[in-house]
């Protein structure tokens, strides 16, 4: 059960009401005491659990501030940022940690928290804490009430014309709101070669899209005087964290995630610079995935010193480089679908109106490019779109049931329409190779993993399949084999017969440790079961 | 869910709750067999028997090895055989493997309400 608490005295006009959520009752009455020097109206729970309770039963909006311990028994205070902001965003979270304590502190920012204190907590941090979340909470609901107040920054492209650039760009960008968030930017090199930006700015107020809009030309003014990407990268981190204030003389607290990419066409290499984006990804045509990078290091405007990483790859003839924001692999996550499904459907959508409202609850903006490296391609494969890539260990081949559902829902989210005996057919054979791959090529191994594509031509209305392993294959005759297990009721060894029977095309490479299949759309459109 | 073997209309009728996959395959097994074997089993006077497909929209290999199983038992036995399939994905898995020269493949079609 949750507890109030008043303020002692000198209440403001407009009260602040805080949640404050630790399960050790010092801290908590140590904190409920500090808020209430601050005229704070207190109101406390023992858990992550009763918060919500609390939360549900008053209504978010009747709090100004949340802050919650971090490591409590049961659901932590991660766990509350998470549900916190999944039904009301606006409401500002000061997360409570121990000392020193930087992965977490990075990690509830990344969820969106608004500040965080490290213990022993003392009052005057408090102080500063409380007052930008109050007036974080309280500028985005005002922004949230009206919205048409800001500007539509987000969706602009600040540079050139895409189609004058060296490389086909495309993009699909479905903002939230009308401001700040999710950009990008590309530029021509006087080199002749290409820089691209991707970003994501926290916040979607007006603060937020000016960040957008200096960093974006800030960027340029720097690279025209032939800055490198780190020093430029560098220079914005210290005026978020040190020169930019409010009018308060507090820290601005937002941030920045961002990856440049170097599209270097003579040298044929891309250099990526990253600092809290996504990992992006060269794929090659035979769905092959680059990732350009492990582990893409802190947003800029989160610490003094920053690090970004950098990732160099060749340019593989006729591949794509593909890039998109958190808001894109959370929404895809909560729909149980593939990444790579929602970006397959945000491009084949674009030209329909109607795919506004296949996302238009999303709580995120969601953005993603497709860049194509090699712009003198021919390759039949160019408009292709990849509805899954992805690598699995060995050890998956257990959820094989699991991992079917997964693949049924991505396929069915791009392709609603689709046949469902070629979808049968698909998926059987997506299942049989799948499980070979596990089973054999890796033998059920966590440290081995097989890769699965599965892409779509819009062009020639096909879907093509590619399973690799990393096995060394098998003299197995399957069609010799077949004959004689049909002929004498031999009950083993039919997978692969199969799927070379329910494909329309299939091509085995490395002694059958990689398997192409092929699916025309048309093909199994007028089957019915006279046809048995 | 069990598979349903029981007698029907002077019939042995095997009728599989649903898919027929790697992952239920070797349960669905040891309870057909343990029935298959059975003197309950033997014993019938009775020679036609019907597998009954029309919950299944899928067998993948290891499901088709088991009917391959189950049929190179009831044969021994039983010498008219059908299968009763509803989905046209299962009905070209069986054609392919040429089960439907071993069995009368028997289309289902589930009627449309007025």
């Amino acid at each position: 059960m949750s507890i109030t608490t008043e303020p002692k005295a000198n209440s403001s006009p407009q009260t602040t009401r805080v949640l404050v959520v630790d399960d050790d009752e010092i801290s908590k009455e140590m904190l409920s005491h500090h808020l209430h020097q601050h005229h704070c109206m207190v109101v406390v729970a023992g858990s992550a659990e009763e918060a919500m309770v609390t939360l549900q039963t008053e209504g978010t909006e009747s709090f100004d501030c949340l802050i919650s311990d971090y490591y409590m028994p049961g659901k932590t205070g991660l766990d509350l940022l998470l549900w916190s902001k999944e039904i009301d965003a606006t409401l500002a979270f000061i997360m409570i940690t121990g000392a020193g304590e930087k992965q977490l502190v990075a990690d509830s920012l990344r969820c969106g928290a608004t500040d965080y204190l490290e213990k022993p907590i003392r009052r005057k941090d408090i102080g500063e804490a409380l007052q930008r979340a109050v007036t974080e909470t309280r500028e985005q609901r005002r922004l949230a009430k009206n919205d048409t107040e800001t500007i539509a920054i987000g969706s602009l492209h600040l540079g050139p014309s895409i189609k004058s650039l060296p490389a086909r760009i495309e993009v699909c960008h479905r903002p939230c709101h009308g401001a700040g968030g999710d950009f990008f930017n590309s530029f021509r090199l006087p080199d002749g070669n290409m820089l691209v930006l991707a970003a994501d700015v926290s916040g979607h107020d007006l603060r937020a899209a000016f960040v957008s809009a200096y960093f974006q030309g800030i960027v340029r003014g720097m690279i025209a005087k032939n800055t490198p990407i780190p020093e430029v990268f560098s220079y914005f981190n210290q005026l978020l964290v040190e020169e930019w204030c409010t009018e308060e003389g507090k820290p601005m607290t937002i941030s920045l995630s961002v990856c440049a990419v170097l599209i270097d066409f003579h040298s044929r290499k891309i250099q990526v610079y990253n600092n809290g984006f996504p990992i992006p990804f060269q794929i090659t045509p035979t769905g092959q995935s680059l990732p350009a990078g492990t582990d893409a290091e802190y947003p800029l405007g989160w610490f003094s010193e920053t690090a970004h990483q950098h990732t160099e790859q060749e340019i593989i003839k006729d591949s794509h480089f593909y890039m998109w924001t958190d808001g894109l692999e959370d929404f895809a996550c909560r729909e149980v679908i593939s990444p790579w499904a929602l970006a397959a459907k945000l491009f084949l959508d674009r030209a329909h109106p109607t795919s506004k409202n296949l996302i238009s609850d999303a709580s995120d903006d969601i953005m993603v490019l497709r860049i194509e490296l090699t712009p003198d391609s021919s390759a039949t494969t160019r408009d292709d779109v990849f509805i899954l890539n992805e690598r699995l260990s060995g050890e998956r081949l257990g959820d094989i049931d699991e991992l079917h559902a997964f693949w049924h829902r991505s396929i069915t989210f791009v392709l609603p329409s689709i046949n469902e005996n070629l979808l049968a057919n698909l998926l059987l054979c997506v299942r049989e190779g799948m499980i070979n791959a596990l089973k054999y090529g890796c033998r059920g191994s966590s440290s081995q993993t097989a890769s699965l594509m599965v892409a779509y031509s819009p062009v020639s209305r096909g879907l093509r399949v590619v399973i690799s392993d990393p096995g060394k294959g098998h003299n197995f005759d399957f069609e010799a084999h077949l004959e004689l297990a049909n002929e004498a009721l031999v009950p083993e060894h039919r997978g692969l017969g199969m799927m070379k029977e329910l494909a329309d095309g299939m091509c085995l490479r490395r002694n059958g440790a990689e398997v192409e299949l092929t699916f025309a759309l048309n093909s199994c459109e007028v089957s019915t079961m006279k046809s048995l | 869910m069990k598979p349903l073997l029981g007698l029907e209309n002077n019939r042995v009728k095997l009728a599989f709750p649903g898919d027929i996959l790697s992952t239920n395959v070797e349960t669905l097994r040891e309870q057909i067999f343990s029935t298959l074997n059975s003197t309950q089993y033997t014993n019938l006077a009775c020679d036609a028997f019907e597998f009954d497909f029309t919950k299944a929209q899928m067998i993948d290999s290891a499901g088709l090895n088991l009917v391959v199983s189950v049929l190179r038992q009831v044969k021994k036995k039983a010498t008219r055989i059908s299968a009763l399939v509803a989905s046209a994905h299962v009905g070209r898995i069986l054609r392919f493997t040429r089960l439907d020269r071993q069995m009368e493949i028997i289309a289902f079609e589930q009627s449309v309400p007025a």
